[in-house]
C-alpha cells in the first residue's frame, strides 16, 4: 500500500511541477518577451500579422492572447487586481480607462516616453485628436480636474460605428422603383432615424426571408451601443460633457428626456423588421447575420468590418458602408496599457511606438485596424478598402457618446436592461425611461461615494 | 501506531483545510460594510429581484426533479435484467458530462431554432427550459439512483405487498418512500443547492440579463463584483462578502434547513396510513412493458441531442494541444482530492464511527447534508478566498495560483466525489470490522484489507469521475484561465468569439463525453459483481 | 382445502424444482389443524407457499384453493413499517384498501389477548424497531390473524427467538388455530416444532433427478418411527447405529459398509429398506 501511495505521491509532484512550468507564468523568462491582451478583433489579428517582423528585428518575443471581447476585459482586470504582472501591454476600450488610471495600475506616457527618441513619437500629431482624448486621456489628478489632463496611453484603434447596408439591393432597379412608389422618394442610404425605418420596414419580406434589420441585442454592452447611437441620432444625450470618461457626481443626466423616449420607441418600432434572436446577438453574430446577405441594414463596429469583406476581390462585396444616421458619430477604441507590474515596461512602449509607425499602421489597416494615424487614410494602397471613406467620415464627425467614468457601468447596465425590457414588452418607453433614470441617478450617486 | 496516528489526522486534515480556506472572510470583518448591506439586497431591484427569481427556480426545480425522478425511479423498478440494467447506467452519462459540456450540447441544439427566442421573450418559458435541462443533467442521475436503491428491496417484501393486493399508491406509502426517504431528502438538498448557484447554463445558452429577468443571484454577485472591482477591488472583495456573509449565507442555510424540514413532513404526511391517492392499477406484465418502454424514452432522450449536433457539427478533430493544456491540472487536483481530502476521512469515519456511519441512516445524513452545505459558498466567493490567500501571504505568479485553484477545486468537488466514497464504503458491512478489531487488526490493517484491496476499481472510476467534474467545472476554470487553460474558456471561446467554431467546441465536447462513457463502462464493470444468478 | 395436481414448476430451465408434483390438505377438523412442512434449507419450501399465495405460477399443472377459503401469510422476515406506531403496523390491514373489509377489530382485540400483547405494548410510544424479536413475531402474526383467515401459511415463525420464547409462541399458536379452527401450514427444518404442536408432517421428497415430484404426508409420531427417506432420518435424530449399510438384490440384504444402499431398523424391529438415493424400496420388492 505504501508503496501506491509512495507511487501516487511521486506522480502528483512531477505533474504539478510540469503544470507550473508550463502553465502561464507571470514571473518572467530568461528571453525577453511581452505579452499583449486583448479582444480578439481584426486589431489583435492585424498586430499579430506584424508580430514575427518585430521579433525578428529585436529578439523580443511577442505572444499575444486574444480572448473574447468580455473574457479579454476581466482578465485584464484580473490580472491588474492581482498584481501578477502576466500581462505587459493590455488593449483596453475607453470604459475601462477610467479605473485603471484611478486604481494605478497603468503607467501613464509621461512616465514611458521618457526614454524613447523623439522622432519615434512624431505620429502623436497625426492622430485623431478628439478620439485619441476620449480612449487615450485622463485627469492629471482626478481629484483635482481643474488641474487639466494627461496622456494615458496611445489609441491602438479608432473605432467607430457604421452604417453597413445591402449594396444589391440598394442598387436593384426593381426595388428603387418599388420603394418610390410606395414612399414617395429615392431609395438612398438613410441619414435618419426615420428614413432607416422606412427601409428596413419596405425590406422586411419573411415569406422570402428578408429582413430589413439585424440589431445586437445581447448583455455586455452590445445593446448598450446600438442605443446610445440611436439616441445621439435622434439628438439626444446622456450627459453634457467632451469626454467619456469626464464628469462627477454632480455631473447632471440626461437620460429622461423626449430624446430617450423616442429612442425606446424607434427601438421598439424596429423589431418586427429584426433578424436573429435579439437579447443573442452580439457583434460576432451581427457580422453572420449580415453575411447571410438576407438583411438590409445593420449599425455595426468598424473593426467587423473587415470579416465582412473579401480584399482580394473586393467587387464582389455586397455590402456598402455609411455614417450612422444623424449628425454625430461615435468615438470609441482603445488604448495600449502598460501594465505597472509589467517587468519590461520600457521595451512595451517601444513595440507599442513601433506599432504606431506609418508603414506599420498602413499594413495593420490592410488588415482590419481602425487606425488612428489621419494620415494614413489618404495612402493610395489602402483606398480599396470600401468601409475607410465611411469610417474616417465618421471619426471625423465623432462626438464622445460611449460612458467611460467611474460609472461607466451604472449607465450602461441600466441602458442594456430598460432597453431589453422594452422590446420585451414588459415596459412602455416612458415607464422604462423614467425607472432607467432614477435607477441610473440613484446608484452613481453610490459609486462616487465608495471612491 | 504512529502510522495509525498520522493517517487518523489526515483525516482531520480536509475538514481544516475547508475551514483555513474560508477564513479571509474573517479578516475582511473590520471592513463589512453592514450597513450598506440589507438595503442593497432588499432594496435594490436588481437583487431582490434576482433573489426571489433564484430561490423560487430552485424550490420549485428541486421539487419537480426530485418527484419526477422519483416517480420514474419507481416504474423503472421492475426492470431487474441484467441486459437492461447494464444499458441503464447511460442514466449516469448526462451527469458526467458536466455543466460545460450541458450547456454547449443546449447551446449547439438550440441554435437557429425559435425556442431561444421564446425563452428571451418570456422568462417563465426560459426557467421552464432551463429546468427540463437541469432535469436532464440532474435528474436522470436521481432516477437511476432511486431505481437502484428500490431494487435493494428484498424480494420477500415484494411478494408480500402482491399477495396482500397492495395498490401502487400503497406501495410507495409504506414500501418505497420509506425506504428511500434519506435519499429523497439528501438529493433535494442537492439538488437545491446546485440549483442556487446556477451560472453556466444561464451564460452559455441564455445570456442572462437583468433586462430580460433571467439573472439568478450567482450573476448579480458576479457581475455586480466586476462593476465594483472596476472602482475599487478592496470595495468590491469587502461588498461581496459581506453580502455573502451577512445576508446570502444565512439565508441559503435557512432556506436548506426549511426545505429539508418541508421535505420530511411532506413524507411524513404522506406515509400516514390514512392519506389515500387513487393510482389506476395495471397488471404486472404491463408494468413491466411500461418499465422498459420508460427506460428506453429516457436512454433516447439522454442521446438523442448528442446524437444531433454530432450530425449538425460533425466530428472535427483539430488544435489537440488545446486539449492536452486543459488536462494534467484537472488530473492533479483529482488524485489531491481522493488521497488527501476524501480517503483519509472515510476510513477514519466508517471504521472509527462505524455504529452511525454504516449507511445513510438520521444520523449519517448529516455529514452529508454538510457536505452539501459547502456548496452554498458561492464559487465566485471560493475563488475570493485564494485571492486573498494570496494577498495575506504575499505571494504571487504561477505557482501560488495553481495552489488555490487546487485547493479550490478540491472543495469545490468534495460533497459530491466524498458523498460517492463514502456510500461505497458503506458496502463493507460492519460485522467485518468488528472481526477484524476483535483480531486486533490496526486501522491500517482494516484500510488495507476491508478497503484498498476490495475497491481498487471503484477509486479509479472515482478517479476518473472527479477528473470530470474539475474538468467541466465552469467558475474556477473561467477565473483561472490565463494562467491554467481551461475547457470552459476554451468552449466560451468558440461560441462566443470573432472566430466562433462550434466544431472546435466538438472536440471538447467529445473528449467529455469520451471520459463519461468510460465511467460508465467502469460502473458496469462495479454493478456486475451484485448481480445474483437467478 | 389446498389442492396441488401434476404441478411443474421452475425459476429457470436449468433448475426445476417441482416435477410433477400432486398434494392436497383437507379441511381442518380434530387432529387436523397444524401442517409440518419440513426438508432440508433449499428444497423449495418457500417456493411452495407462493404457489399456494398465487404470487407465482406454475408452469404446468393448477394449484386450487377451496371458494371461501381466507388465506393469510406471515413471512419469514416480519413486514413491520418502521414509519407507523405499534398499534398501526397491526391494524395495519384495516387501512389497507383490497383487504379492510376483511379486518375484524373484535378478532383483533381476541387474538391480542391470546398473544399476550395488550395496550402496554400496542399502545406505547415505542417504534418497531425498538421491539424484542418475540414481540416482533407475535405482531406479525396477529396482524395476519386480523383478517380473520381459514388458513395461516407461516414461514419460519420463530427463527432466531430463544426456546423460552419459542415455546410460548408455539403454545399461543397451537390454542388459538384450535379455538378459531384454523387451518396453519408451518414451514420449519426443525422437527422438535412439529413435535410440539404439529398435527401433520409432510416432507419434500426429492426424485433422483434432484427434484421434488412428491411430498409424504404422515402423523408425527409415524414419521419419527418411519421417516421417509434418510434425510428425514437423520431429521428426527433417528439413532445411527440402526442404520445399516448394505447391498439388496432384490431379495436379500447383505450388510456391507461401502454399500449405497442403507438399512433402516425400528424399534420394534420392522425394518425399512432404502434404495441408494435414500428412498424407500417398495415392498413388492422386498423378500
Amino acid at each position: 500500500m505504501f508503496r501506491i501511495l509512495n507511487i501516487f505521491l511521486v506522480l502528483s509532484i512531477s505533474i504539478f511541477l510540469i503544470g507550473c512550468n508550463s502553465s502561464g507564468d507571470g514571473d518572467g523568462d530568461d528571453n525577453l518577451t511581452l505579452t499583449l491582451i486583448g479582444e480578439d478583433s481584426a486589431t489583435l489579428n492585424a498586430i499579430g500579422g506584424l508580430k514575427s517582423e518585430y521579433e525578428k528585428e529585436t529578439g523580443i518575443e511577442i505572444e499575444i492572447v486574444a480572448l473574447p471581447f468580455e473574457e479579454a476585459m476581466e482578465k485584464s482586470n484580473q490580472d491588474l487586481r492581482q498584481g501578477n504582472g502576466l500581462y505587459d501591454i493590455l488593449l483596453q476600450y475607453n470604459f475601462s480607462l477610467s479605473s485603471y488610471v484611478r486604481n494605478n495600475y497603468v503607467h501613464s506616457l509621461d512616465d514611458l516616453t521618457r526614454n524613447i527618441d523623439a522622432s519615434k513619437l512624431e505620429f502623436e500629431n497625426d492622430l485623431f485628436q478628439a478620439d485619441w482624448e476620449e480612449v487615450g486621456y485622463y485627469y492629471k489628478d482626478f481629484e483635482k480636474p481643474e488641474l487639466g489632463i494627461k496622456k494615458v496611453g496611445y489609441p491602438f484603434a479608432s473605432n467607430s460605428m457604421l452604417l453597413v447596408y445591402n449594396k444589391d439591393w440598394f442598387d436593384d432597379p426593381k426595388y428603387q422603383k418599388e420603394f418610390q412608389e410606395t414612399y414617395g422618394k429615392d431609395l438612398v442610404v438613410p441619414t435618419t432615424w426615420e428614413d432607416l425605418k422606412e427601409i428596413a420596414e419596405f425590406f422586411t419580406i419573411p415569406e422570402k426571408d428578408m429582413y430589413g434589420i439585424t440589431m445586437e441585442g445581447a448583455n455586455g454592452g452590445w445593446l448598450y451601443y446600438q442605443w446610445v447611437n440611436m439616441l445621439y441620432g435622434i439628438g439626444g444625450k446622456v450627459m453634457d460633457k467632451k469626454r467619456g470618461w469626464e464628469g462627477d457626481e454632480n455631473t447632471p443626466i440626461f437620460l429622461n428626456s423626449p430624446q430617450s423616449i423616442s429612442t425606446m420607441e424607434m427601438l421598439l418600432s424596429l423589431k418586427p423588421f429584426n433578424k436573429g434572436n435579439f437579447f443573442d446577438v452580439d457583434m460576432y453574430n451581427q457580422k453572420e447575420l449580415m453575411k447571410e446577405g438576407n438583411v438590409a441594414l445593420a449599425v455595426m463596429w468598424s473593426d467587423v468590418l473587415y470579416d465582412l469583406i473579401d480584399l482580394n476581390n473586393v467587387e464582389s462585396t455586397k455590402f456598402g458602408f455609411s455614417t450612422v444616421p444623424g449628425d454625430k458619430s461615435m468615438n470609441a477604441g482603445g488604448a495600449f496599457f502598460v501594465n505597472k507590474h509589467s517587468k519590461h515596461p520600457n521595451e512595451a512602449m517601444k513595440f507599442i511606438a513601433w506599432l504606431m509607425e506609418e508603414n506599420n499602421q498602413i499594413e495593420m489597416l490592410k488588415k482590419g485596424l481602425c487606425s488612428p494615424r489621419v494620415s494614413i487614410y489618404d495612402d493610395p494602397s489602402v483606398q480599396h478598402i470600401p468601409y475607410l471613406k465611411a469610417l474616417r467620415q465618421s471619426l471625423e464627425r465623432g462626438v464622445y457618446m460611449a460612458e467611460a467614468g467611474p460609472d461607466v457601468d451604472v449607465i450602461t447596465e441600466n441602458i442594456t436592461k430598460y432597453a431589453q425590457k422594452v422590446w420585451r414588452g414588459e415596459l412602455l418607453p416612458e415607464e422604462a425611461v423614467t425607472q432607467m433614470y432614477s435607477e441610473t441617478v440613484s446608484e452613481r450617486s453610490k459609486v462616487f461615494t465608495n471612491f | 501506531m504512529l502510522l495509525n496516528r498520522i493517517f487518523q489526522y489526515l483525516s482531520y486534515l480536509t475538514i481544516g483545510i475547508i475551514f483555513v480556506y474560508i477564513t479571509p472572510l474573517l479578516f475582511s470583518v473590520p471592513s463589512w460594510e453592514i450597513k450598506e448591506v440589507f438595503p442593497l439586497v432588499i432594496l435594490d431591484s436588481d437583487y431582490s429581484d434576482s433573489l426571489l427569481r433564484t430561490l423560487s427556480f430552485s424550490i420549485l426545480s428541486t421539487l419537480g426533479i426530485i418527484a419526477v425522478s422519483f416517480f420514474l425511479g419507481y416504474i423503472l423498478k421492475n426492470i431487474k435484467h441484467k441486459k437492461l440494467l447494464l444499458w441503464g447506467s447511460l442514466l449516469l452519462l448526462p451527469f458526467l458530462l458536466g455543466s460545460v459540456s450541458t450547456s454547449f450540447l443546449f447551446k449547439v441544439l438550440f441554435l437557429h431554432s425559435n425556442i431561444l427566442n421564446l425563452a428571451f421573450n418570456n422568462a417563465l418559458i426560459l426557467f421552464f427550459i432551463l429546468g427540463v435541462i437541469q432535469f436532464w443533467q440532474f435528474g436522470t442521475l436521481f432516477t437511476y439512483i432511486f431505481w437502484l436503491n428500490n431494487l435493494s428491496i428484498r424480494e420477500t417484501l415484494k411478494e408480500y405487498t402482491d399477495f396482500y393486493n397492495f395498490t401502487s399508491w400503497e406501495k410507495i406509502k409504506h414500501i418505497f418512500l420509506p425506504h428511500q426517504r434519506n435519499l429523497v431528502i439528501l438529493l433535494s438538498i442537492f439538488c437545491f443547492v446546485s440549483n442556487l448557484y446556477e451560472v453556466t447554463k444561464l451564460q452559455i445558452i441564455f445570456r442572462a440579463s437583468k433586462g430580460t429577468n433571467s439573472e439568478l443571484i450567482s450573476t448579480t454577485l458576479y457581475n455586480a463584483y466586476l462593476s465594483n472591482s472596476r472602482i475599487s477591488p478592496d470595495f468590491a472583495i469587502n461588498t461581496l462578502f459581506s453580502q455573502v456573509t451577512i445576508f446570502y449565507l444565512p439565508l441559503f442555510l435557512i432556506s436548506t434547513l426549511l426545505l429539508y424540514i418541508f421535505i420530511s413532513r411532506a413524507i411524513s404526511f404522506i406515509i400516514r396510513p390514512n392519506t389515500y391517492f387513487s393510482f389506476v392499477n395495471i397488471r404486472n406484465t404491463v408494468k413491466n412493458r411500461i418499465s422498459v418502454c420508460s427506460l428506453i424514452f429516457l436512454i433516447i432522450t439522454i442521446l438523442l441531442p448528442i446524437l444531433i449536433i454530432i450530425i449538425k457539427q460533425g466530428l472535427q478533430v483539430h488544435n489537440l494541444s488545446y486539449l492536452a493544456k486543459t488536462v494534467y491540472l484537472s488530473l492533479l487536483a483529482s488524485l489531491i482530492l481522493i488521497i488527501v481530502f476524501i480517503l483519509p476521512l472515510s476510513y477514519y469515519l466508517r471504521v472509527k464511527h462505524k455504529h452511525k456511519f454504516y449507511e445513510i441512516n438520521d444520523s449519517s445524513l448529516w455529514i452529508f447534508i454538510l457536505f452539501f452545505l459547502l456548496f452554498l459558498i458561492p464559487p465566485l466567493a471560493l475563488m475570493l478566498f485564494g485571492f486573498e490567500w494570496n494577498n495575506i501571504l504575499g505571494v504571487k505568479g504561477a505557482f501560488s495560483t495553481n495552489v488555490i485553484w487546487v485547493l479550490g477545486q478540491c472543495i469545490n468537488s468534495l460533497p459530491i466525489i466524498g458523498s460517492f466514497i463514502f456510500v461505497v464504503h458503506f458496502i463493507v458491512r460492519n460485522k467485518e470490522l468488528y472481526y477484524l478489531e476483535t483480531m486486533n487488526a490496526n486501522f491500517l490493517e482494516i484500510v488495507h484489507w476491508s478497503f484498498l484491496k476490495r475497491f481498487r476499481l471503484e477509486y479509479f472510476m472515482t478517479f476518473l469521475f472527479s477528473f470530470s467534474i474539475i474538468w467541466n467545472e465552469g467558475t474556477f476554470n473561467k477565473i483561472y484561465s490565463d494562467v491554467i487553460p481551461s475547457y470552459v474558456s476554451e468552449i466560451l471561446r468558440t461560441v462566443n468569439s470573432r472566430n466562433a467554431d462550434y466544431s472546435q467546441g466538438m472536440m471538447f465536447f467529445l473528449f467529455s463525453l469520451f471520459l463519461g462513457v468510460i465511467c460508465i463502462i467502469l460502473w458496469n464493470i462495479i454493478l456486475q459483481r451484485f448481480f445474483r444468478p437467478k | 382445502m389446498i389442492q396441488l395436481k401434476d404441478v411443474t414448476f421452475y425459476y429457470s430451465q436449468s433448475s426445476e424444482i417441482y416435477d410433477g408434483l400432486t398434494w392436497n390438505i383437507g379441511k381442518p377438523e380434530m387432529g387436523n389443524h397444524i401442517h409440518f412442512i419440513l426438508s432440508p434449507s433449499g428444497y423449495g419450501k418457500s417456493t411452495l407457499f407462493k404457489l399456494i399465495l398465487k404470487v407465482i405460477n406454475p408452469q404446468k399443472g393448477i394449484v386450487k384453493i377451496d371458494d371461501g377459503a381466507r388465506i393469510s401469510y406471515v413471512p419469514q422476515e416480519p413486514v413491520l413499517f418502521e414509519h407507523l406506531s405499534i398499534y398501526d403496523n397491526a391494524t395495519f390491514f384495516k387501512y389497507l384498501l383490497a383487504r379492510k373489509k376483511e379486518f375484524n377489530i373484535e378478532l383483533f382485540n381476541e387474538y391480542a389477548k391470546i398473544l399476550g400483547l395488550d395496550d402496554t405494548i400496542l399502545r406505547s410510544k415505542k417504534n418497531v424497531t425498538q421491539l424484542s424479536g418475540g414481540q416482533k413475531r407475535k405482531l406479525s402474526l396477529l396482524k395476519a390473524l386480523s383478517l380473520n383467515p381459514n388458513i395461516l401459511l407461516l414461514d419460519e415463525p420463530t427463527t432466531g427467538l430463544d426456546a423460552q420464547i419459542k415455546m410460548g409462541l408455539l403454545s399461543q399458536l397451537k390454542d388459538l388455530v384450535h379455538k378459531y379452527n384454523i387451518l396453519v401450514l408451518y414451514i420449519t427444518h426443525h422437527f422438535e416444532e412439529a413435535v410440539l404442536i404439529g398435527d401433520k408432517v409432510h416432507y419434500l421428497l426429492k426424485n433422483p433427478n434432484g427434484v421434488i415430484a412428491n411430498i409424504s404426508t404422515q402423523d408425527i409420531q409415524d414419521f419419527k418411527l418411519n421417516p421417509p427417506c434418510l434425510e428425514a432420518a437423520y431429521l428426527v435424530d433417528f439413532p445411527d447405529n440402526r442404520i445399516q449399510k448394505g447391498d439388496y438384490n432384490g431379495k436379500n440384504f447383505s450388510p456391507n459398509e461401502l454399500s449405497g444402499r442403507f438399512h433402516l431398523r425400528t424399534i420394534e424391529n420392522n425394518s425399512q429398506l432404502f434404495s441408494p438415493n435414500g428412498f424407500p424400496i417398495s415392498d413388492d420388492t422386498r423378500e
